[in-house]
């Protein structure tokens, strides 16, 4: 029965040459468009390497002094440091008020503090990125470094290529090793083969590669270093104070232990933290700590609220009533086109009405036929996206975010392709199948 | 004749109350596009307020954080070195609010008797030179304004309009984080980038070489690339310190906007897809129905009408229903406007409903106008007689 | 095999009435080829709708196979109409995209057979018309006659116990309607199927078994 159905609608689609345009076009646009969306969310909210364990993380990245102010005077005294919030200090007119300086933390505190928590697999203290200018035959490069810790490997599930990843004895020695991505490698040996052994000359210091990892563009500079240093090498002395300094910490979360149960013990572990260090800046009372998980840390790189929670709620509605809008459009017009079709054959209805055919039978015809036509669509759609991804590939036009094609994404594609038919095909194949058999095989006369 | 018209879109609402939607949606969907995209034209189209070209930035690595003294020294000799080199013009020192770093001071107070909010930017006396400022009124910082009693400030044109609109302020005084005094104003200096607004904004004359962490230079024109190697080596020689990292100001600007840029372009091929299809699809339903209502033209023209009039019923039908669809969708836009539920500029919506309308009422009339003409071919004898 | 008792249709819009049958009466035993005439709109296709339970009755009771119908968009009436009852029309009305082969075996396609042995029917009823060759033709290809055949070959494709015909020669010239009619009377004697044709041809109609005259929605004869 099915394979009837695929057949009449290949018949179709062939007879009516400039309408199978004109819907084809829309289709394949619509799921084209939508195939980059969602490689691009696949690509950097979805659970390919590296980010295998993203579902586990707890980031934080902020250490906050904070005091609380009642009966204010209106004063705004906000500095952002590259886009991040480093002091704030906005005074509301009534009520209370609060005076914040926000930066990212001393490695001090982390390991002291932080790093021994009972929800936490796996805890990773770094500086993120670290920007490098490196000449190489006179041409300048900058390299991102992130200078972390072994625990980093356990975390980032980078693929390795060649090589090993440093541990705790030479992170203690202080060991002149780094790990590199093969992209970097090239990028500076001009070759990826055979760089193990060879040297790097970063910040003013010969570094040995001891290991290569694939590279992945991904938004989140922790997530896709150039670089990976023992921090024990970064230069420390400039940390601002007791409290502040140029640290995050990443956690992996034990399994079956929710991520607000880490949150919570991150934001305890404030009240340990001595708040009479002398290098404290005066007049701040508490720690505050905003731990985030891994999409609401990257809804608040995009857009900015204090509490990354909102960001990311924020985000998923902009993310959701865009798609929705897009994709609203090409429906609507699909269902028009759809229902004009489709009244064309309103005597064959009429004919399988007669020979028994029940209005089920005629909406899953109906629906069948618009799946193949979508499918045919989704095919095109789908060079089509292959070429856009490549093109944002190559230009780095997405904040440089490199698109992947994994299986899950040829996954969702084929289920967004199957959707989208069964949507655009209900209200023309179930107008169709409310037709009077009488009407039906009276049509064309006046 | 409008009235016949209306009784027939009347008798299919049905089918007409779905490409209503479609037209409606359409609408919406361009009229959000096209304002996103004006707003950002509109703040593009203002200059930046300062060269990009020939500028170099470079960031100092740590040297802020040293103690003062040994600071105040690294950077004075740094100073002499940069100048001494010639491919450098000139050299202004700053702390981290420089161009295109996404970092901001921003202030503000109620002590004026109004609320006030700007940027306020720490400068030295040689950023004018450097960046190429444009002063309209008054004068730039000089070096007795270090000592002066009460703290010399220049505003930018906008922190005039917006709070001090009609006046001359040069050698006003009012309070910002103590008393200030105007000394001058420049036309703008929007260095957050190119799709920032211009807010008000407040230059204030840092004290030499504390908390200096960025520097700019004025390079003569054409200096190689290659120049930068060496001038990183020197920067490191006197600093003691290899993480310097050096930008030219003009391709930072560009990568400064690409973002936005990639946005705005994705935006509008987007939107002008959406409208593609709609047409094609408008157009395709179209065709349809006149097809299929071949013997009611056949049996118009047997009546009676000639060719002219059955293409003019047509676009009538077609434009009524699109004058339909537009109507409901200003009277939802307007409310923007209207209502101020945002604080961009209403003329920026009335603009973007004026355009709007205009596309779709063009697309709508390309879209009727051929299957109309083919309508009006039919001839009452092929047409009544088809079976 | 059909009884059609006091059937009324009437069509109504605002502000009209129309009758289009007015109490008829009518008892058409298993086997008989029973052809209905009259002039145009005297309501002889709105009596074969409704014998084919196409169009529901305004009043009235109707008994097909041995069946009393009662919803006529339900699945049951689907099923019912797909096993017992065969159509065939003036205008043909062969699905144009289909090959011949597919326009025979879509009756069969609402009932769970395998593709093989519909297939197989199929062949077999396009071989009693004598298209057997033109299986993979579409129907552009073909003459009218030959379309009428391949119609005939698809209403008695699912072996129903009535076929219903609706002016089938209407659209044929004399030569090719009685090679229909002739089709149409063997298929009578020798498989014993029930046929109610309407016709407006005196000639064609006096090859059947009975003749009924409709005038007006009433039965004259």
């Amino acid at each position: 029965m099915i394979s009837n159905y695929i057949k009449l609608a290949w018949r179709i689609l062939g007879r009516k040459k400039f309408f199978t345009f004109i819907s084809l076009f829309g289709i394949s646009f619509t799921l084209g468009i939508l195939m980059v969306i969602l490689s691009f969310l696949q690509s950097e909210l979805g659970t390919d390497k590296p980010l295998t364990y993203k579902n586990d993380f707890v980031y934080l990245n902020t250490l906050s002094l904070k005091t609380d102010f009642f009966d204010t005077i209106v004063s705004i005294d906000t500095t952002f440091l590259n886009d991040e919030m480093v002091l704030d200090s906005s005074f509301e007119i009534k009520g209370t008020g609060s005076m914040n300086w926000n930066s990212e933390l001393n490695n001090g505190i982390a390991e002291e503090y932080l790093s021994d928590l009972e929800s936490a697999e796996e805890v990773s203290i770094f500086i993120p990125s670290s920007e490098h200018d490196v000449y190489v035959n006179g041409v300048k490069q900058t390299f991102s470094a992130l200078y972390g810790d072994p625990s980093y490997w356990n975390i980032i599930d980078h693929q390795m290529l060649e090589g090993r990843v440093f541990d705790q004895k030479e992170m203690d020695a202080v060991a002149k090793v780094l790990v590199v991505s093969d992209k970097s490698a090239e990028n500076y040996f001009g070759t990826k083969e055979g760089v193990l052994g060879k040297e790097m000359f970063i910040d003013g210091t010969n570094y040995k590669v001891i290991g290569m990892y694939a590279h992945t563009g991904k938004i989140m500079p922790y997530v896709s270093p150039d670089i990976v240093i023992p921090y024990t090498n970064a230069n420390l002395d400039n940390q601002d104070s007791f409290y502040h300094g140029f640290f995050n910490v990443l956690y992996k979360k034990k399994k079956g232990v929710s991520a607000d149960k880490l949150k919570e013990e991150i934001v305890y572990a404030a009240t340990r933290i001595p708040m009479d260090h002398p290098s404290k800046p005066e007049g701040y009372e508490d720690i505050v700590f905003r731990p985030n998980t891994y999409d609401e840390d990257y809804a608040q790189a995009i857009y900015y609220e204090r509490e990354a929670s909102k960001s990311y709620s924020i985000m998923k509605w902009i993310i959701i009533s865009l798609i929705a809008f897009f994709v609203i459009l090409p429906t609507l017009n699909l269902i028009n086109l759809n229902v004009s079709r489709i009244m064309d054959r309103s005597s064959e209805i009429g004919v399988r009405k007669a020979f028994g055919a029940h209005r089920g039978n005629i909406i899953s015809q109906f629906i069948i036929e618009n799946i193949v036509q979508t499918i045919l669509g989704g095919l095109i759609g789908f060079g089509l996206a292959l070429a856009l991804i490549n093109m944002i590939n190559k230009g780095g036009y997405l904040m440089n975010a490199r698109l992947e094609l994994s299986p899950k994404f040829f996954m969702y594609s084929f289920l967004v392709t199957i959707l989208f038919g069964i949507l655009s095909g209900l209200l023309p194949a179930y107008k169709m199948s409310k037709l009077q058999i009488v009407n039906a095989l009276k049509e064309n006369k006046l | 004749m409008i009235k016949h018209v209306l009784k027939l879109l009347w008798n299919k609402k049905a089918s007409n109350a779905l490409m209503i939607l479609e037209i409606f949606l359409s609408f919406i969907v361009l009229f959000f596009v096209l304002s996103y995209v004006f707003f950002n034209l509109g703040k593009v189209n203002q200059p930046l307020g300062f060269e990009t070209i020939d500028i170099w930035k470079i960031q100092l690595d740590g040297v802020e954080q040293r103690d003062s003294l040994e600071a105040v020294t690294t950077l004075q000799n740094l100073k002499t070195e940069l100048l001494s080199m010639e491919e450098i013009e000139a050299v202004s020192f700053t702390e981290s609010i420089v161009p295109f770093q996404n970092s901001q001071w921003r202030t503000g107070s109620a002590d004026n008797g109004f609320q006030m909010t700007t940027l306020l930017v720490p400068v030295d006396e040689d950023l004018k030179k450097v960046m190429g400022l444009n002063i309209t009124e008054g004068r730039w910082f000089n070096e007795d304004d270090l000592n002066s009693s009460m703290k010399p400030l220049i505003v930018n044109q906008e922190f005039i309009d917006r709070y001090y609109p009609n006046k001359s302020m040069v050698d006003s005084t009012f309070i910002l984080n103590g008393d200030r005094k105007i000394i001058g104003v420049i036309d703008q200096y929007r260095y957050i980038g190119e799709f920032e607004e211009n807010h008000p904004t407040v230059l204030s004359i840092a004290p030499y070489f504390q908390n200096m962490s960025a520097v700019l230079l004025k390079m003569k024109g054409n200096t190689p690339t290659a120049f930068e190697e060496k001038l990183s080596q020197r920067i490191a020689n006197t600093t003691k310190s290899t993480g310097n990292v050096i930008v030219d100001l003009e391709k930072e600007r560009i990568e400064n906007s690409r973002e936005s840029w990639v946005l705005i372009i994705a935006l509008l091929a987007i939107c002008g897809f959406l409208c593609l299809n709609v047409a094609l699809g408008l157009f395709g339903v179209l065709w349809y129905n006149i097809n299929k209502r071949k013997a009611e033209i056949g049996l118009r023209q047997a009546l009676g009408a000639n060719g002219f009039d059955i293409t003019k019923q047509f676009i009538l039908e077609i434009l009524v229903l699109t004058g339909i669809a537009i109507l409901i969708a200003i009277f939802f836009t307007i409310q923007i406007p209207l209502l101020k539920v945002t604080e961009y500029p209403n003329s920026l919506f009335y603009k973007s409903i004026g355009f709007s309308t205009l596309i779709i009422l063009i697309l709508v009339t390309i879209c009727a106008l051929f299957p109309s003409v083919q309508a009006a071919k039919i001839t009452p004898a092929n047409s009544l007689h088809e079976d | 095999m059909i009884k059609l008792k006091n059937i009324k249709k009437v069509y109504r819009t605002k502000t009209i009435e129309t009758t289009a049958l007015n109490d008829i009466d009518l008892h058409v035993p298993k086997g008989e080829f029973l052809s209905i005439m009259g002039p145009s709109g005297c309501g002889k296709s709105t009596l074969l709708n409704i014998i084919g339970l196409l169009d529901a009755p305004s009043d009235g009771n109707i008994l097909v196979a041995g069946k009393s119908i009662k919803n006529y968009a339900s699945k049951e009436t689907s099923r019912f109409r797909n096993e017992k009852l065969g159509f065939i029309f003036q205008s043909f009305h062969l699905i144009p995209d289909l090959s011949v082969l597919d326009n025979v075996e879509l009756p069969l396609l609402y009932r769970s057979i395998s593709s093989k042995e519909r297939r197989t029917l199929a062949e077999e009823a396009l071989a009693s018309v004598g298209l057997a060759n033109r299986k993979s033709h579409f129907p552009s290809q073909l003459s009218g006659g030959q379309k009428q055949r391949v119609a005939i070959a698809r209403a008695i494709v699912g072996n129903p116990e009535i076929i219903l015909a609706d002016e089938p020669t209407g659209n044929l010239d004399s030569v090719m309607g009685d090679e229909i009619m002739g089709i149409l009377t063997k298929l009578n004697k020798e498989e014993g199927t029930t046929i109610v044709m309407v016709t407006h041809d005196e000639r064609m109609a006096k090859k059947t078994d009975r003749l009924i005259r409709l005038y007006d929605g009433s039965q004259v004869a």
